[in-house]
């Protein structure tokens, strides 16, 4: 009896990991933080998250991360790459999955902006003041040289495509960054790309010089060999993970991480673009230094 | 010889029938969306403008409406759910006996599954039949017109093709197309409520 539960409960961590993780491990967090960004002064910096609003540990321990990278890094905002709440939307989720992980930086001014993923409630949510929609699907913001351009890839209805021509068209930033739930490009086997998106989005980027793309909805991270001369991120992963969920070997990812939630650190400074990808227990699982190049 | 020879013709005449009908099934492929386009006939094309028509009228109704005015940005969620409310009292009020094919009238079924046959048919029909697959479907939920779209209990919404928006027909703003399982909705965006829908409208 004794030998079987000695068993039972290795095995039952080796298929379910997250069991403990989930809901013992105490959030490991270093102060401050070992930051190897540039940290220019004058830069753009900014985090990135992605199917994050679950509401439970692992999100508050990636928060707990963006907290304590925030002190050195001072990032000014954060991109949400949808699934920004999952389950309900009543006024208690929107504080247990959103204002409660995020109140430090919402207290230091650090500005949520947000796109819509297929587990959001697109009307509350697009008119929910944190996250900066302005109460549309789609918006474009813009910090310095770099333009952002939020996007609904539920709805990329023919409106949407005309207006993201429009804007790609008539802006002068030297960078172009989009970011929207479903990928273009991913190797995770649960929903794979959406190949039905890239076809209408990948000439209109291409055209109109698109630098990156932040993606979500695989509960992974990924970073991209650069696809028709873009940068592709997907982070998936800032509140849920689908472990061991990504092809090995790629054909695509330069580097994929299925094993731990992440999220981005993002500076841009001049034409180059300083990243670190940060796990929950605080640990760089990717960095690097990307060039911005000629697209189009 | 003779014999041998009238064999030989026999066979070469089954390879190039049988060649043929491959070619056959091959164009018939390739070009079937084509083929289908010719399926849209005047009378859908009246149809789809009778449609057009019925959906500007809904959104001219409801707006009139006090009531009946789009979410305005509040940081308060209990605000935008008192709002969501006051967009359904709008519709409530102002076609609360409301029926499926209303707005989907038989006519118009005929002309957008026809249009839905042949975007699903046509060239791009495997990657929207992909991106279908990969858009968490719901699990099948019986539409009610002038009920709260199935979103409101957690349930993913499932998300809608580019290619498939492409050709339907365009709507005013404050209306979207949904996919549910294999229903086509109309969803008003600030109620969200099922405006009409038509079941079965995938293939």
């Amino acid at each position: 009896m004794r030998t079987t539960k000695f068993l039972v409960l290795p095995l039952l961590l080796a298929f379910f990991p997250g069991l403990v993780g989930d809901q013992l491990a105490p959030p490991h967090v270093s102060h401050p933080p070992d930051v190897r960004l540039p940290l220019k002064n004058g830069s753009v910096r900014f985090a990135v998250i992605g199917d994050n609003g679950t509401g439970e540990r692992p999100q508050l321990q990636v928060a707990e991360q963006m907290q304590s990278y925030w002190t050195v890094v001072k990032f000014d905002f954060v991109l949400m790459n949808g699934d920004n709440i999952y389950g309900g939307h009543k006024p208690s989720d929107f504080a247990t999955k959103f204002e409660l992980p995020y109140k430090p930086l919402l207290d230091e001014s650090v500005k949520f902006y947000a796109s819509l993923g297929n587990h959001d409630d697109p009307d509350l949510e697009r008119n929910y003041k944190p996250y900066n929609m302005g109460g549309d699907r789609y918006y474009t913001f813009r910090k310095r040289d770099v333009q952002f351009f939020a996007l609904d890839s539920n709805y990329m209805d023919p409106k949407q495509l005309d207006w993201l021509e429009s804007q790609l068209k008539s802006s002068d930033a030297k960078w172009k960054i989009a970011f929207f739930h479903h990928p273009l490009f991913t190797s995770a086997k649960y929903h794979g790309s959406d190949m039905d998106l890239r076809k209408e989005l990948m000439p209109i980027f291409q055209k109109y010089g698109v630098n990156v793309v932040m993606s979500g909805h695989e509960h992974v991270y990924e970073r991209i060999k650069p696809q028709g001369g873009m940068y592709f991120f997907v982070v998936g992963n800032s509140g849920e993970l689908r472990f061991h969920n990504l092809r090995h070997p790629s054909d695509i990812d330069v580097v994929g991480f299925d094993t731990d939630r992440t999220f981005l650190l993002v500076e841009i400074n001049g034409d180059k673009l300083d990243f670190e990808t940060v796990s929950a227990t605080g640990e760089v699982i990717d960095s690097g230094e990307l060039d911005r190049q000629q697209v189009g | 010889m003779r014999n041998d020879r009238l064999s030989e013709y026999s066979m070469i005449g089954r390879v190039r029938a049988k060649g043929a009908i491959l070619l056959l099934i091959a164009l018939n492929a390739r070009f079937d969306h084509l083929l289908m386009a010719q399926d849209i006939t005047a009378a859908d094309r009246t149809a789809l403008s009778e449609f057009d028509k019925r959906t500007a009228d809904y959104m001219k109704t409801i707006r009139k409406s006090p009531s009946g005015k789009p979410m305005k940005p509040a940081s308060d969620v209990s605000t935008l759910e008192k709002e969501r409310i006051e967009a359904r009292v709008a519709v409530e009020q102002t076609r609360g006996n409301a029926q499926q094919g209303d707005i989907f009238a038989p006519d118009s079924v005929v002309a957008f599954k026809k249009l839905l046959k042949q975007t699903l048919s046509g060239p791009d029909g495997v990657k929207i039949a992909s991106s279908l697959k990969h858009a968490e479907p719901l699990v099948p939920t019986a539409l009610v017109v002038n009920a709260p779209f199935p979103n409101e209990h957690g349930q993913p919404m499932q998300s809608v093709p580019a290619s498939l928006l492409q050709n339907l027909p365009k709507l005013p703003k404050g209306l979207e197309y949904r996919v549910a399982g294999k229903s086509l909705a109309l969803r008003d965006v600030d109620a969200n409520i099922v405006v009409d829908y038509i079941p079965n409208a995938l293939p």
